[in-house]
């Protein structure tokens, strides 16, 4: 393997380990190198140029380790999966870094390690990227799936030696397209040759795309049984309990923390705890957040607020205060940043009996809301801020439009039913979400019927109204685009009509770009779109 | 208790790794090869290898033993494995005779592929076995991979030797002590394989049995669920 091509980023906090590695990958060919020694550093050097592989330390200091550092690049796409990525780690580290869920590195390196060792490793990794970069090139930012599957098929049947790997990609994308029946097949005929962990979490996961929980919570808790430190079981476990029992929940984001602590994993036993009404463990949770890391790259607003939230139930309004002035720290000063601080303050104001205050604080997270677009999480602690004031008519129009914008997304309206249930009302929150998804299906089934009674262009307005309102709904964008292309197919080509389609699917895949509705339409539009139209993007 | 032994097996494996680097400087500065260093070497890593033995089994005593089980391709394992060994043998035994070669049979492992364990803590159960082996082996060692009838997969340490003793042969769960070893490598094996396990309920295990090479000798196979 000819190492001398190749351009290299080393991470280490360290500056001595950076010295020797450096030297190390030298000797082995590898001379094009550049070194970051901060998370930071690194970010910028990955946004600024283009890297075959990165050499990263667990450790980094600050609170920030190497496993945390390769989800962020994963999942911002920062970082192509044709980018080889090596840990190095010590005798403790590798089971976190081996175990981890979505994202492990393509190969971990446990010190110390000879410059031979080092150069047998990547030249492996570089023969696997090589051998998989058909199938790699097509899991960018925007995956397109049916291309990927068929790469996957083609690497299958070349039965080589990572045939293994090919299997499990396919049976991400396969999930990931909730293709049950299909993932749980490829699943079970792993599992027919070996015992591996990947493969019983995959069939887990397929049970449930395929409704059937109850077998899935049994196959991982089997399997947690034979891998007790798969930390992508307990993960698959918490996700799938969440749905029907949280302090069960609770009880296996706990288990998991003792395997490996991380910001992620006590973000969410925070809020597990929250909602089990265990303000103590939540309090500890976020607070383990907002401390442990020290360089801001891994926690968010929702960290502080949770801290907040979980001081304020325990009446301690000082330190919630804290909790919500802290915020700012590590964040850049956005309207968000103020809206959600405002929001915030107002709440622990109301508990302290300082209606000024209150008053005062949500005013000004209104003004915010007023002026500027606010994201999902801000807009719901408004509304909880408004509940608390009194104001339940504002609070309800906040959260009818994040409804009818989230209907399809479990987790959202779970958010909407527990700032019912923090203020109280959670039988008015039922009521809420009931109805405004009956008012969602009656407007989609309306428009069919009028459409279907000749009435296309009163069907084309209704839609195309409640796209525009409703950004993040992909169904009501999918059928706006749909009625269009109708139009286009019964009155012939209208370029302005194919713009207009050609925007609402965008807005769609934006949304949800897993929708299943998603290819016939992107189908119709590739049919009546002529040459020369905007070609879709899937 | 936990933290003071760890940190302090941590501190002597880390002082064997310099020590490592300095023994490496010293045989380059008396131009390459001087047996004294390259047996001081052999001492070093089998007394490194002891410590991480021990420091797993204190933690599976402790319930504190994590693994990291995972798809290994085993031609990738075993080459490496063979590679780590070959660094650090003594080019000759205690007597002075000069060391076993060891032949090999990994045919199996192509036709296998892949198999998950824990890769970092099943090399020190092999490198242990065959070092055990070097030392009581009259003139061959044999190790090889198979597929393990049933499911699983079994690595074969054999030798022409004397064979295990009688005691150790019967004592089938727990290691005797004698002359020559602590039984820290064969306690060792056995947690390990046993930590091995699948969901439906398979166990690894080590055989020992006086089968291997020659009239008698000792075989060790570790049999991964």
């Amino acid at each position: 393997m000819d190492l001398r091509e190749k351009v290299g980023l080393l991470i280490d906090d360290m500056p001595s380990m950076r010295t020797t590695v450096r030297m190390q990958l030298a000797s082995i060919g590898l001379e094009k190198c550049d070194q970051a020694s901060t998370v930071k550093e690194a970010i910028d050097k990955l946004n600024a140029k283009h890297y075959d592989l990165i050499v990263c330390d667990y450790n980094l200091g600050k609170g920030s380790d190497g496993q945390q550092f390769l989800e962020l690049v994963r999942r911002k796409h920062i970082l192509p999966m044709t980018t080889a990525f090596l840990m190095i780690t010590g005798e403790t580290g590798y089971q976190q870094v081996s175990t981890a869920a979505e994202y492990s590195p393509d190969d971990y390196l446990l010190k110390p390690f000879t410059a031979d060792t080092l150069g047998t490793r990547l030249g492996r990794i570089f023969d696997r990227k090589e051998a998989l970069e058909p199938v790699y090139k097509h899991l960018g930012a925007k995956i397109d799936y049916t291309k990927a599957l068929a790469a996957c098929d083609e690497q299958i049947a070349k039965k080589s030696r990572y045939t293994l790997e090919v299997m499990r990609i396919k049976g991400d994308l396969l999930l990931a397209k909730g293709r049950a029946t299909e993932a749980l097949a490829l699943y079970e005929s792993v599992l027919q040759e070996r015992a591996t962990p990947w493969a019983e979490v995959g069939k887990a996961l397929a049970l449930v795309a395929y409704g059937n929980p109850d077998e899935a919570r049994a196959l991982l808790e089997q399997a947690l049984v034979a891998y007790p430190n798969y930390l992508a079981a307990y993960d698959a476990l918490a996700d799938l309990l969440v749905k029907t029992d949280k302090f069960a929940a609770q009880q296996v984001v706990d288990q998991a923390l003792h395997v490996a602590s991380t910001t992620q994993r006590q973000r969410e036993l925070g809020a597990l705890a929250l909602a089990n009404k265990d303000y103590e463990r939540a309090e500890g949770a976020f607070r383990f957040a907002v401390e442990r890391d020290r360089t801001g790259f891994f926690k968010s607003h929702d960290d502080y607020a949770g801290l907040a939230r979980s001081c304020v139930e325990q009446d301690k309004v000082q330190e919630a205060l804290t909790a919500v002035k802290d915020m700012a720290t590590h964040f850049q000063r956005t309207p968000e940043l103020a809206a959600r601080q405002a929001a915030l303050e107002s709440q622990v104001y109301v508990r302290a009996g300082d209606e000024k205050n209150a008053k005062a604080a949500l005013a000004r997270a209104q003004a915010a809301q007023k002026s500027s677009k606010l994201d999902l999480n801000t807009m719901l602690e408004i509304a909880q801020a408004c509940f608390a004031n009194g104001q339940p008519d504002e609070a309800k129009k906040i959260v009818e439009d994040v409804a009818e914008n989230y209907q399809e997304d479990e987790k959202v309206l779970d958010s909407i039913r527990t700032v019912f249930e923090v203020a109280g009302l959670e039988d008015e929150g039922a009521l809420l979400l009931d109805d405004t998804k009956k008012r969602m299906i009656r407007l989609n089934n309306e428009a069919v019927a009028l459409a279907k009674s000749g009435e296309l262009d009163k069907a084309i307005m209704m839609l195309v109204e409640a796209a525009d309102r409703l950004p993040n709904n992909a169904q009501v964008a999918i059928n706006a685009a749909q009625a269009v292309l109708m139009r286009v197919q019964t009155s012939g080509v209208d370029m302005t009509q194919i713009a207009q389609a050609h925007r609402y699917i965008t807005q769609a895949i934006k949304a949800n770009p897993l929708h299943p509705k998603l290819d016939p339409v992107v189908a119709f539009y590739r049919k009546l779109a002529p040459p020369g139209a905007r070609p879709l993007e899937v | 208790m936990e933290v003071l032994l760890a940190a302090a097996i941590h501190d002597a494996k880390n002082a064997l790794n310099s020590l490592g680097v300095w023994l490496d400087k010293a045989q380059l500065e008396c131009g390459g090869q001087s047996p004294a260093l390259i047996q001081a070497k052999a001492v070093t890593a089998t007394i490194s290898g002891q410590l991480v033995e021990l420091l797993a089994l204190y933690r599976a005593g402790e319930g504190n033993l994590r693994m990291a089980v995972e798809d290994q391709y085993l031609e990738d394992f075993l080459s490496d494995l063979m590679a780590e060994l070959s660094a650090t043998r003594p080019v000759e035994d205690a007597e002075g005779g000069a060391a076993r070669s060891i032949a090999t049979d990994f045919a199996a492992a192509k036709d296998i592929g892949a198999w998950a364990f824990d890769a970092y803590l099943v090399k020190f159960v092999l490198l242990d076995a065959l070092r055990n082996a070097s030392r009581h082996a009259r003139e061959q060692i044999r190790f090889s991979i198979a597929e393990e009838p049933g499911g699983g997969i079994r690595f074969d340490v054999a030798d022409d030797g004397a064979g295990y003793p009688e005691e150790i042969l019967r004592a089938e769960s727990t290691a005797k002590m004698t002359p020559e070893s602590s039984g820290l490598g064969l306690s060792f094996a056995r947690v390990i394989a046993e930590r091995h396990a699948t969901p439906a309920g398979r166990h690894g295990r080590v055989e020992l049995a006086n089968d291997g090479l020659g009239k008698g000798g000792a075989r060790l196979s570790l049999i991964l669920p």
